[in-house]
């Protein structure tokens, strides 16, 4: 566990790609399911929506460089690799929380579907980048 | 990325680890009456298929378990500090950045996701401890 060198741009990529992915995931493909499961009227301005916006990114980024780490750490250097890592620490670490939640709190099944396959398609694609650019 | 080599039963001893402290996490000594008025479920709801529940908990508990020994393995921690420092890290980027901004995103209340994020650390903590130590 040695200090790593990164490529700055390279996480900031990975975090615009996740972040994008998820502006798209959830005004555009699943908007309505999303807004029908958590309580949201149409047209109505969602509360805090720059201050999430924010947040989100400042998480993307965060989870790019984390998630840069596990790639070094894990040696893997093809597209194809970086996208297993990707999914490993998806499933390992994001999903089984966010499942544990919906099956505890009694939240729809659906709402985890979507949560869920966004982060771990997010973390699919930016393993897959890390792992070649850095 | 080589297949790693691992203690089986380390695995399961951190997923037991991670199960009971969840169990009592979540049970009226710590953060259960908390958790319970938080979640504001009627009664009977809450009571239908614990036990199912609890097995699947503990099923995520050994996946959780099962990635974090090759996290370690992968980031070469031998030491019981740097596992930590290295569950921390995913704590860290892997929950607290994509769950956190989605609590915000669902308008939900925010002693609910307390309470999961410090389940989570102190599990990840727990868990990472644990495995590096019993090899």
């Amino acid at each position: 566990m040695h200090h790593l060198h990164f490529n700055h741009l390279a996480i900031l990529v990975s975090a615009l790609i996740l972040w994008i992915l998820g502006a798209l995931w959830y005004s555009l493909f699943f908007v309505k399911p999303w807004m029908a499961l958590t309580g949201h009227k149409k047209g109505e301005r969602p509360k805090g929506a720059v201050l999430s916006m924010i947040w989100s990114f400042l998480g993307a980024v965060l989870l790019s460089f984390v998630l840069a780490h596990m790639i070094l750490w894990s040696g893997a250097a093809t597209i194809g690799s970086g996208m297993v890592v990707g999914l490993i620490c998806g499933l390992g670490f994001v999903a089984v929380p966010l499942f544990s939640e919906t099956l505890y709190e009694r939240r729809p099944a659906k709402l985890f579907a979507i949560n869920a396959c966004y982060w771990l398609l997010g973390l699919v694609l930016a393993g897959g980048l890390l792992a070649v650019w850095h | 990325m080589g297949v790693l080599h691992f203690n089986h039963l380390a695995v399961l001893a951190s997923a037991l680890l991670q199960w009971l402290l969840c169990v009592l996490w979540y049970s009226p000594i710590f953060f259960g009456d908390v958790w319970k008025s938080a979640v504001n479920l009627p009664a009977e709801k809450m009571k239908v298929r614990m036990v199912r529940a609890l097995m699947v908990a503990f099923v995520g508990c050994l996946l959780v378990s099962f990635v974090l020994l090759h996290v370690l393995g992968w980031a070469e921690a031998d030491s019981i500090r740097r596992a930590m420092l290295v569950g921390f890290g995913l704590w860290f980027g892997f929950f607290l950045a994509p769950v956190g901004a989605q609590y915000i995103y669902e308008d939900r209340p925010f002693k609910l996701f307390a309470i999961s994020a410090g389940y989570w650390l102190v599990a990840l903590l727990a868990g990472s401890a644990l495995l590096v130590h019993w090899r």
